[in-house]
C-alpha cells in the first residue's frame, strides 16, 4: 500500500482509475442479507457470502488495473446506513430519494444528543478487506473508506432535536465522524477516508451552510492529519467554486467533481488552481458507455491545465446502475487510465 | 372530459391506491415455476394470478372497500410490466433501489411504440370478478416512467415525455372502449424535479386528453406546494394524495382545491394499526378545505409492502373511520354521491 501521496518531484503526471463509493450488491448476496434477517442462514454464512463477492470485486479490479477503491460497500444499505444504527440519538426515519435517483435510504431522525455507540464493526469491516484486497493485489492498492460527510449527514437528517442545522454539523463532526474516522485509519493505516459531500454542489442547501459544511470537513482532516478525498456529486462544482476553494486550504484535501454535471470542468479546474483532484467521469446514472477515446481527450485537457495527479471514477455511488453496466463502465474505466500508465510526462 | 355517468356511490367512498399484499403461495408458485418451459410458465402463472385477484378482490368486498382495485397483484415493483409491452425498451439487469429490494429497471433503446394492450387484460378479468359497480385500474404516468428508465435514445425530455403520453393516451382509450370508468395514472415521480413539473403536467394532459371516463392522478411523497400551481391546469378528476404519512399537515394547501381529492388516511410505510377515530379526525380535517362529495378515502399509496394481516387491520380500521364521518353527514342528508368523471368537482 502507499506510494500514492509520496512526494511527486515535479516530474510525474499520474492517472489511476478508481472506484468511489458503492458497487452493486449482486443480487445473491441481498438474497443471503434476507435469509440472514429471517433466521434462515447463519451470520457465518452471511461473512462467507460477503467475503466472497469483495474477492470478486476486488480480483475485478485488479483485471481492469484499479488500484484505489473501496470495498463495494456490500455492507451497506446506502451511505448512511448501517452508519446510523451504531449512532446514540438517532432512529431511522422513512424512506427518502437519494438526490433524484431511483434509490432511496432511511433518513436518520435526530431524536436527542447524537454519538458514536461504544463498538462500532467499521474499522474491522474495512481491516478485512484490505485483507482480502492485499491478497488479491499483494502491495500496490490503496483502499479507502466511504463515510457521508458531515454537510451531508445533516442536510438529509431529520433533526427534532438540535433545531440547528449548523450545530447538527458540528455535532455529525466531532461525536460521530471524527471519531469514527480516527478509528478506522488506525486499524488499516494505509487507509483513505473518502467523504461523500454531495450536499456542497446542492441547490438546495443554502451558501451559509455550505461554508459551515466546508469548515467542519476542514477541521475533520485537521484532526486526521491525512490526505482525506472529499467527494462532489449531482452537481456542478463550478458554481460553488469560491466555496469550495477554501477546503484547498488544507493539502490533504483531494477534491472529486462530478466531471458529468460541471458545464464547464477544465475551466472549474483552472479557476481552482488544483494539482490533484478526482474526476467522475463514468455517470453512474446512465446506462450509456462513456467512450475511452473521450475520456482521454477529457483527461488531456485536465493534464494540460496544470493537474499533476488525477484519479478518474465514477461520479457517484454505483448502486443506481445494473451490475452488467458498472462493470462495462469501470472496464473501460481502467482502459482509459492504462492509456496513460507509461506516461511519465516531464512539466514545467 | 364528458359527463357524469348516473352511477351513484356512498359519500366518501373507499377504494386501494392499487397494490395489496400479494398471496404467500402466489409468491412461492413464482419462484417454483421458474424452471418451467415458457409458454407452460405463462399458462400456470396466469391461472394463479387469476386466482389471487379473486381473493385480493374478494377480501377487499368483505372489508367494506366501495371501489376495488385487482391490488396488481399480477405486476411486479416498478415498471417492468409496461417496459415489457412497449417497443424500444430493453431490460440489463435489476438495479437496487433500497436495502435488499430491486426493480427491473428499463433502458430506452429505440423510438417508444405503442405495440397493443398493455393493462386491458387486468382490467377486464377486474371487472368481471368485481362485484362493486366501479373497479379502478392504474398505469404507471410519463413522468414516472421516464424517471424508472435508463434513456439511451431521446435526446430531449419533452420528446421522450410526449411518446409515452401518446403511448398512455392509446391505452387508456383501449380501457375506455372496454368499459372502464375510472383508472388512475400513478405519476410518483411527477414533483422530483422541480424545474420539470411543467413539462410533466402538459404531458399528463397529453395523456388524458379525449377520455370520456374518470381520471386520478397519484402523486405521493413529494413536496406538494409543487402541485398546487397547477391544480386548475390538470385535465383529471382527482388528486389522490399521501397524507398520513406526514401527520396530515399540508392539508391546508387544498384550499381552493377544484377537483376530487383522494385522501391518504394509511400510512403504508408502518405496521401500526391506525385507530379509526384518527382517520376520522383526518377526514374531518380534510373537509375543511374539500367539500365532502368532492372526497375518496384511501390509503397512502400502494400496500405492497405490508404483511397482509396489517393491511387488512388497516382497512378495515379505514372503513370505520369512514363510517363515523358517513353517520354525520348522513345526518345532514349527505348519504350519497354521484360518480364523477368531470375534472372539477363540485
Amino acid at each position: 500500500m502507499g506510494g500514492l501521496y509520496d512526494f511527486l518531484g515535479g516530474a510525474t503526471l499520474i492517472v489511476k482509475a478508481t472506484l468511489n463509493g458503492s458497487f452493486p450488491r449482486d443480487l445473491k448476496l441481498a438474497k443471503l442479507y434476507s435469509r440472514y434477517y429471517s433466521g434462515r442462514v447463519s451470520l457465518d454464512a452471511l461473512e462467507s457470502g460477503i467475503r466472497d463477492h469483495t474477492l470478486k470485486l476486488f480480483r475485478m479490479l485488479r483485471e481492469f488495473s484499479i488500484e484505489v477503491f473501496t470495498d463495494g460497500m456490500f455492507r451497506y444499505d446506502d451511505l448512511f446506513n448501517p452508519l446510523m444504527s451504531f449512532v446514540e440519538g438517532v432512529r431511522p426515519g422513512r424512506l427518502t430519494r437519494f438526490f433524484n435517483c431511483t434509490f432511496f435510504f432511511k433518513a436518520p431522525i435526530i431524536k436527542s444528543k447524537i454519538r458514536l455507540r461504544g463498538s462500532v464493526p467499521i474499522p474491522d469491516w474495512l481491516y478485512l478487506s484490505s485483507f482480502l484486497a492485499k491478497e488479491v493485489f499483494g502491495e500496490g492498492f490503496v483502499i479507502k473508506q466511504a463515510l457521508p460527510g458531515p454537510l451531508t449527514l445533516a442536510t438529509y437528517s431529520i433533526d427534532e432535536h438540535y433545531r440547528d442545522i449548523r450545530e447538527l454539523i458540528h455535532e455529525w463532526r466531532t461525536s460521530v465522524l471524527e471519531p469514527l474516522a480516527k478509528m478506522t485509519v488506525s486499524k488499516v493505516p494505509g487507509a483513505v477516508i473518502e467523504l461523500h459531500e454531495p450536499a456542497l454542489t446542492s441547490r438546495n442547501v443554502s451558501k451559509e451552510v455550505k461554508r459551515s459544511g466546508i469548515t467542519e470537513i476542514l477541521e475533520l482532516i485537521k484532526s486526521l492529519g491525512k490526505p482525506t478525498w472529499v467527494l462532489t456529486y449531482f452537481g456542478d462544482l463550478g458554481e460553488v467554486i469560491d466555496l469550495v476553494s477554501d477546503l484547498l486550504l488544507s493539502d490533504n484535501v483531494l477534491l472529486g467533481m462530478d466531471y458529468r454535471s460541471t458545464k464547464s470542468p477544465v475551466r472549474a479546474i483552472k479557476e481552482l488552481g488544483v494539482k490533484k483532484i478526482a474526476l467522475g467521469m463514468i455517470d453512474s446514472r446512465t446506462t450509456v458507455l462513456e467512450r475511452i477515446l473521450v475520456m482521454k481527450a477529457e483527461v488531456e485537457e485536465v493534464l494540460d491545465a496544470g493537474v499533476k495527479e488525477v484519479y478518474i471514477g465514477n461520479n457517484a455511488p454505483l448502486d443506481t446502475l445494473p451490475d452488467v453496466i458498472a462493470v462495462r463502465k469501470l472496464r473501460r474505466l481502467g482502459r482509459t487510465a492504462r492509456g496513460f500508465a507509461s506516461l511519465s510526462r516531464l512539466i514545467g | 372530459m364528458g359527463e357524469h355517468m348516473h352511477i351513484e356511490l356512498p359519500v366518501l367512498p373507499t377504494t386501494l391506491v392499487g397494490s395489496y399484499p400479494k398471496p404467500v403461495w402466489l409468491k412461492a408458485l413464482s419462484r417454483g415455476l421458474k424452471f418451467h418451459e415458457n409458454r407452460k410458465r405463462a399458462k400456470l402463472l396466469k391461472e394463479a394470478h387469476d386466482d389471487a385477484v379473486t381473493i385480493v378482490v374478494r377480501e377487499l368486498e368483505e372489508l367494506g372497500i366501495d371501489i376495488p382495485t385487482d391490488g396488481k397483484v399480477r405486476r411486479d415493483p416498478g415498471i417492468e410490466y409496461f417496459a415489457k409491452k412497449v417497443d424500444g425498451f430493453k431490460f440489463y439487469g435489476p438495479v437496487r433501489v433500497w436495502n435488499n429490494h430491486y426493480t427491473m429497471k428499463p433502458a430506452i433503446i429505440d423510438r417508444l411504440r405503442y405495440e397493443g394492450p398493455i393493462v386491458v387484460d387486468e382490467y377486464l378479468y377486474l371487472r368481471n370478478v368485481a362485484k362493486a359497480k366501479v373497479v379502478k385500474v392504474t398505469i404507471t404516468g410519463p413522468v414516472t416512467v421516464a424517471d424508472w428508465s435508463f434513456n439511451e435514445y431521446y435526446r430531449s425530455k419533452e420528446e421522450l415525455l410526449f411518446d409515452l403520453a401518446k403511448i398512455i393516451n392509446a391505452e387508456l382509450k383501449k380501457l375506455e372502449e372496454a368499459g372502464a370508468l375510472y383508472v388512475q395514472i400513478d405519476e410518483p415521480s411527477l414533483l422530483v424535479r422541480p424545474e420539470d413539473v411543467e413539462l410533466g403536467v402538459e404531458a399528463i394532459n397529453e395523456a388524458v386528453r379525449g377520455l370520456s371516463i374518470k381520471v386520478g392522478l397519484h402523486v405521493c411523497y413529494s413536496n406538494y406546494t409543487l402541485l398546487k400551481p397547477y391544480f386548475d391546469e390538470l385535465r383529471v378528476s382527482q388528486l389522490t394524495l399521501e397524507f398520513a404519512s406526514r401527520g396530515f399537515k399540508d392539508l391546508e394547501l387544498l384550499e381552493g382545491l377544484n377537483k376530487e381529492l383522494g385522501l391518504g388516511v394509511i400510512d403504508v410505510h408502518s405496521s401500526y394499526i391506525e385507530d379509526q377515530s384518527t382517520i376520522a379526525r383526518a377526514i374531518r380535517k380534510a373537509m375543511k378545505y374539500v367539500k365532502p362529495e368532492c372526497i375518496y378515502v384511501n390509503p397512502d399509496c400502494g400496500m405492497k409492502f405490508l404483511s397482509r394481516d396489517v393491511a387488512r387491520e388497516k382497512l378495515k380500521s379505514m372503513v370505520d373511520g369512514v363510517r363515523m364521518v358517513r353517520e354525520e353527514l348522513g345526518r345532514k342528508g349527505l348519504e350519497s354521491i354521484e360518480f364523477r368523471v368531470r375534472d372539477t368537482c363540485p
